[in-house]
């Protein structure tokens, strides 16, 4: 227990968790690469300064005969954890370059349960996020009966070719599950109009949910919200439900959550590819074919929870590759060094300056390429990033990878 | 292991604190051990993949090449720190199986005690004790004099690397210390360091209390760091080659760091 009177429950940790905190050896890997780090210089922000913390409140609590191996943390201790803790991306750069392959991003995610269940976390702008997700079932404060509102803007303007059934209607084998911020964020809705012209002009049989899909519920599981399992369940059933064979996401936060947390929760009976993979394989199997050639040099983005998470690098670039008139042209930070532009894990809410900054410096290094055009297959990168090309004021142009597949193909 | 009649030995205390030193070392281990086992989550998912365990075994445990990716020089500073550590702990382990386990007059007994095995023993003693002060070296040198901007240097990190340099340097005296009070012979020159340290001790008045003096020192700071392995950074010698095997069967879940 804490002077706060608070406690860490280990409930929420594994076994391996707690050993890991006694494998760190203090080396410093992680402060080298890690993207807060950078921005801010502080070693409180080090994971290694999170793992000592961590060690300091847990001893504390598990003190053992007399008091023995531990005393009990202070308050400073507790709030500077915290802080760390939070103001951390997630980004999973850390567990690739730590010698001892500590899984960190796991262990901050359980933490941060712990911390929620302890109610010493998470930040007050966090929690609110998370309430306002779970009341409206998305995070953008709208009613669901707003989520394909896309539709009839994209017929409208023309950008979107036909019009999207709703998979409870033509029971499709394919579900194109577009994700909160490519359905609600209007600056980024091109890329669920990108997503389903493609898969019509590929001849896909496929449907979305509309107003019926709910959020994946991600960021509750990244900040530690414990009402994420019960969320998932009902979100795995009711997909399970529809008898699909195919679940395709535009959202690499999405494709992380089906990917990797729900595969912990419960049964899936569906294959699960995010849109960059499907195309790719839409490519590979010759039902689309990049024909309209986009003359200039790119660099591409690997979202963190796409490639570090997910180890997808490869089926972007081929899309890249296939597009002709295209020069991809690679970071210093790529693949699974990428930098994190700083948008996941609740940064964003826990410190938007910082997430901003962040952006800002992935941008600087996509125009250290000297490239014209740069490319993400995330909606939440693309997001943090127009926002950071903005405040930068950079000559480069943004495309998501699904417009630029789009454009080659020749639709709009 | 020889030399026992040179100078005095406590023996009665080196059994008392080293039995402490092992007693706390295992109560400590019991307590962490413990303390892992209280969490309650999953610690794997996957079904155990021991050959990409055992390749990861191999590959990042005994040749670290996840360190070499990184940086040669810290590269070589673990690596002669690992080794030393290991070859000195086995040497420990020879010795203490001779004390205990293997019969005096038995043939290995004799080799090792009498024979030529005794001279390379004290040849591989004086040979892991170099690698692993090398390697302290290094790692003294990045970390207080180069001030690698990756390190953040705290009590902990000091205390082992002290404690490791004064282990090992309080050997090397007690060894020349023993040699410089031994009649001349060529077998001494097998402890190639000691033998060459021992001309610091030449005719020094009371060198029987100093090696009585170094020889409770040296078991004594054993004993201490035996009992502080499982409250230190110490204990990832056992935790981290753990966690790195664990983590090569698990890592499947996610990608591609063992593809």
């Amino acid at each position: 227990m804490t002077e706060t009177g608070k406690q860490l429950k280990l409930d929420k940790l594994s076994p391996r968790q707690l050993m890991s905190l006694d494998a760190c050896t203090r080396c410093g890997e992680c402060q080298k690469w890690c993207p807060v780090y950078t921005l801010e210089s502080k070693e409180d922000v080090t994971p290694r300064s999170k793992i000592k913390y961590l060690k300091k409140i847990l001893k504390g609590e598990n003190s053992g005969l007399f008091g023995l191996f531990g005393r009990k943390p202070g308050p400073e201790t507790l709030a500077r954890f915290t802080k760390s803790l939070y103001e951390c991306s997630c980004c999973n750069q850390c567990h690739f370059v730590c010698p001892a392959r500590l899984d960190t991003v796991e262990l901050w995610e359980n933490t941060r349960e712990a911390m929620y269940e302890a109610g010493m976390g998470p930040l007050p702008e966090q929690k609110t996020y998370c309430e306002n997700l779970k009341r409206d079932g998305n995070p953008f404060k709208k009613e669901q009966a707003h989520k394909a509102e896309w539709i009839e803007a994209g017929l409208a303007k023309g950008t979107l070719t036909e019009m999207p059934e709703l998979i409870t209607d033509n029971l499709a084998p394919v579900l194109l599950f577009l994700g909160c911020t490519a359905s609600f964020d209007e600056k980024i809705n091109m890329v669920s109009q990108h997503a389903a012209n493609i898969m019509n002009h590929a001849g896909v049989r496929f449907g979305i949910l509309g107003p019926e899909e709910n959020c994946c519920y991600g960021k509750l599981r990244r900040i530690g919200d414990p009402e994420f399992r019960e969320k998932a369940v009902g979100n795995i059933d009711q997909i399970n439900n529809l008898g699909i064979e195919t679940l395709v996401t535009a959202c690499s936060g999405c494709y992380k959550t089906f990917k990797n947390d729900y595969a912990r929760i419960g049964k899936q009976n569906y294959e699960i590819y995010h849109l960059a993979e499907y195309i790719d394989l839409l490519h590979r199997q010759g039902k689309i074919r990049f024909e309209v050639p986009i003359e200039g040099k790119i660099t591409y983005h690997d979202p963190c929870l796409l490639g570090r998470h997910n180890g997808i690098y490869d089926a972007p670039r081929r899309i890249i590759a296939a597009i002709p008139g295209l020069e991809l042209v690679e970071m210093d930070r790529n693949r699974q060094y990428s930098r994190c532009c700083g948008v996941g894990g609740g940064l964003k809410m826990a410190n938007h300056d910082l997430q901003e900054e962040a952006s800002v410096y992935r941008i600087k290094e996509a125009e250290a390429t000297r490239a014209e055009f740069l490319t993400t297959p995330c909606p939440t990168c693309y997001s943090g990033l127009a926002g950071a090309m903005a405040k930068a004021e950079s000559p480069l142009k943004m495309y998501h990878l699904a417009e630029l597949a789009a454009r080659s193909i020749g639709i709009n | 292991m020889g030399g026992a009649e040179l100078y005095y030995k406590p023996w009665t205390y080196f059994w008392i604190v080293q039995s402490l030193g092992v007693l706390l070392l295992l109560t400590g281990l019991g307590y962490k051990i413990s303390f892992y086992f209280k969490a309650r989550r999953r610690s794997l998912y996957n079904e155990p993949d021991f050959l990409i365990m055992l390749k990861a075994f191999f590959r990042e445990v005994l040749f670290q090449k996840q360190l070499a990716e990184k940086s040669a020089g810290r590269w070589l500073a673990h690596m002669l720190i690992f080794y030393g550590f290991m070859g000195l702990l086995l040497l420990s382990a020879i010795a203490v199986a001779l004390e205990t386990v293997i019969p005096e007059t038995s043939r290995i007994s004799l080799f090792m005690l009498e024979g030529a095995g005794h001279n390379y023993y004290k040849a591989a003693g004086d040979l892991f004790g170099v690698v692993i002060l090398a390697g302290l070296v290094m790692a003294f040198v990045r970390r207080y004099i180069k001030k690698d901007s990756q390190l953040h240097t705290e009590a902990g990190d000091t205390i082992t690397l002290a404690a490791l340099f004064l282990l090992v340097a309080g050997g090397f005296l007690l060894e020349a210390v023993r040699i410089s009070m031994t009649a001349s012979g060529p077998e001494l020159t097998y402890s190639f360091i000691g033998y060459r340290l021992a001309a610091l001790f030449d005719g020094a008045a009371n060198a029987g209390g100093l090696a009585t003096a170094l020889w409770v020192f040296h078991a004594t700071l054993n004993a201490i760091l035996l009992a502080y392995i499982p409250h230190s950074k110490f204990l990832h010698i056992i935790n981290s080659p753990v966690e790195i095997i664990l983590n090569a069967s698990e890592e499947r879940m996610r990608g591609d760091l063992y593809i």
